[in-house]
């Protein structure tokens, strides 16, 4: 159900109870006035009557009398009956009267209008139709203690017609009326509300369906000083505050995707710098081991065809000359042998003073998703005041990568991982401390971890050489590292680095 | 619209219901002017027959006996029953129409006449 239908209905019965009450005081009213007007008239010819009556002559015959009051009757047309009673305390006698219609007087009445000597009238319906009953006494009787009371009845018919008629009128123009009203109504309450509601409506709609720019327009109907013109401003300036808001959490999403990219790109960087570094341990392994396995026998071999070329007298000049041929050979490929060491070496390090706070928060944003996706809660502690490192950021970002990945490993079903940075004063070295709360290290694997290519995994890829080289990386910077674990309580892997005087660094970076 | 229409077909109805209302105004069987008068006495019964009816009229001291030419015979009427006689006069006579005891209504007992109102106080005479 609409407003505009319910303000109607509301309008509709709030008209209708009060021209109902007001027609209803109306009809009383003109009912009391003409009640008014017949008692004056019943009045006179009560008094009349009375008068005769107190005059009568008796000797002519009480038929006399009778007739008197059916002429009296008769000379009116309106005139229903008249009677005349003697009433002496309770008792009531009843003395002569005439009438058109029969109707029985009921004594209480008699006895109280004699006893108060007051008039008084009551609504009759008799067999013709509605009529007036006045009861009247003057306070005169026969004797002493009687009094007489004349009872008048008049017919009321045109009365009950003319309340009837005004009722009808009242009615009808009352209908008529409210119906002009409900139809005005109808109209206005079209106009003033049914059609701002609708154009605003539908700019909330639009303003829904997405369409952010959609504004209520402040044109006809929607004026601006009325109440649909304060709904509209205030809701115009809040589509304009939520455009806002959208547009601003738009470039924050943008904003956040870029810095997710970049995020990402750095994981990704990271993840090559370590496979990067692992193929090349391995490949520094490998190659050592060749250039060890060859190198020898090429030695063995050179040495051999020198001490055969020194003695030259007795070898033909073809022999000398391929001997002199096997030792440049051998030198070449002991060159060649070097040469693919020097490049599979690891490049140089670069050292820089580091914020060890800084190496943990760069290096934990990095894999934060990776531990939140394999439910482990990360704490850092660092020691407050802790001096800064001299080393290299990329081998040992490398190194703390490496150590988280362990501790990943370590915990599959999730754990908690404890970062941790102090200082050792007795062995004069800064700390820093990856602790798992996985499954530990069996002390038969312990003795191995650090093996390059060891692993307790079966799984094919580059295994074993995560701990080898973060004791490279560490063996660069002249530290060492600590393995501490327990199994099933967990491991907790410490590096130390020499602390260095960096005073001279620093204010030179200043 | 459409509620609307029902709105104004039930206000139409209402006004109809009025007029017709309005119309059938209360109607008279027969006009009161074209009734017979009747008079009517009382007084005590000094002598009934079938056809004749004699009372004792007291009124003011003066009694007074009246005959009356009875239409149908009034059976439980009888000698001393103090009655209410509706008469009419033909040819000289007394025709009772209607004979009925006057029992003080105390003991009848008859159903609310209908509530009488005190006269307003400053209603006057309309000659005066």
């Amino acid at each position: 159900m609409t407003v505009r239908l319910r303000l109607m209905i509301v309008t509709a019965l709030g008209l209708a109870l009060t021209m109902a009450l007001w027609g209803w005081i109306q009809l009383r009213a003109l009912d009391k006035l003409l009640i008014e007007q017949q008692l004056k008239r019943l009045y006179d010819v009560a008094e009349t009557v009375n008068t005769y009556y107190q005059h009568f002559p008796t000797i002519r015959g009480l038929t006399a009398l009778d007739t008197t009051l059916k002429d009296h009757v008769q000379s009116d047309g309106r005139m229903a009956r008249i009677d005349i009673f003697s009433v002496a305390g309770g008792d009531v006698d009843y003395v002569a009267g005439a009438g058109r219609v029969f109707y029985e007087w009921s004594e209480s009445p008699l006895v109280e209008v004699a006893k108060n000597v007051k008039p008084a009238y009551l609504k009759i319906q008799t067999e013709v139709g509605p009529a007036l009953g006045l009861m009247y006494t003057s306070g005169w009787g026969e004797k002493v203690g009687r009094k007489v009371v004349v009872c008048v009845i008049v017919f009321s018919r045109a009365n009950a017609e003319i309340l009837s008629k005004a009722q009808y009128l009242l009615m009808s123009s009352s209908g008529g009326l409210l119906l002009v009203i409900m139809l005005i109504l109808a109209f206005s309450y079209r106009w003033i509300i049914d059609w701002p509601l609708k154009v605003i409506i539908e700019a909330i709609d639009q303003f829904h369906a997405g369409k952010y720019t959609q504004r209520i327009p402040m044109v006809r109907p929607i004026r601006q000083k009325d109440e649909w013109g304060q709904l509209a401003f205030h809701f115009n300036t809040m589509a304009e505050e939520i455009e806002q808001v959208l547009a601003r959490n738009r470039e924050l999403n943008r904003q956040l995707e870029q810095r997710v990219q970049e995020a990402t790109h750095n994981v990704v960087q990271l993840q090559k710098q370590v496979d990067q570094m692992q193929q090349l341990t391995a490949l520094g392994y490998l190659t050592a081991n060749l250039a060890h396995d060859l190198g020898t026998p090429l030695h063995s071999i050179a040495g051999l065809a020198g001490l055969l070329l020194e003695r030259a007298e007795g070898w033909p000049p073809d022999v000398a000359r391929k001997l002199e041929l096997i030792i440049q050979q051998t030198q070449r490929l002991n060159t060649t042998i070097q040469n693919v060491r020097r490049a599979t070496r690891l490049p140089e390090p670069h050292f820089e003073v580091i914020s060890i706070p800084e190496l943990f928060g760069d290096t934990l944003s990095l894999v934060e998703p990776q531990l939140q996706r394999a439910n482990i809660t990360v704490s850092l502690h660092t020691e407050p005041n802790i001096p800064l490192l001299y080393a290299d950021r990329d081998r040992l970002q490398t190194a703390l990568f490496n150590l988280i990945q362990n501790g990943l490993e370590a915990m599959p079903r999730g754990g908690a991982l404890a970062l941790s940075a102090y200082t050792v004063p007795e062995r004069h070295a800064l700390a820093l401390s990856v602790k798992d709360s996985g499954c530990g290290i069996s002390p038969t694997v312990m003795e191995r971890v650090c093996e390059p290519f060891f692993s307790t995994h079966q799984d094919e890829g580059m295994r074993g050489l995560g701990l080898s080289i973060v004791q490279d990386i560490v063996k660069i910077h002249g530290g060492q590292v600590e393995i501490k674990s327990l199994p099933e309580e967990g491991s907790e892997i410490i590096l130390y680095f020499p602390m260095v005087d960096l005073s001279g660094e620093q204010a030179g970076q200043s | 619209m459409r509620r609307l229409l029902a709105i104004v077909l039930g206000f139409s109805f209402l006004a109809a219901s009025a007029f017709v209302y309005g119309e059938s105004a209360p109607k008279g069987e027969k006009g009161p002017a074209m009734r017979v008068t009747r008079m009517q006495a009382a007084g005590v019964v000094t002598e009934i027959s079938a056809a004749l009816l004699i009372i004792e009229r007291k009124v003011m001291e003066q009694v007074e006996r009246m005959e009356f030419v009875l239409e149908k015979p009034a059976a439980k009427i009888k000698a001393g029953d103090k009655v209410k006689v509706s008469y009419i006069t033909r040819d000289g006579k007394n025709i009772a129409t209607k004979v009925t005891a006057d029992i003080p209504q105390k003991a009848i007992k008859k159903g609310n006449p209908g509530e009488s109102k005190t006269v307003p106080g400053g209603l006057k005479p309309a000659g005066k």
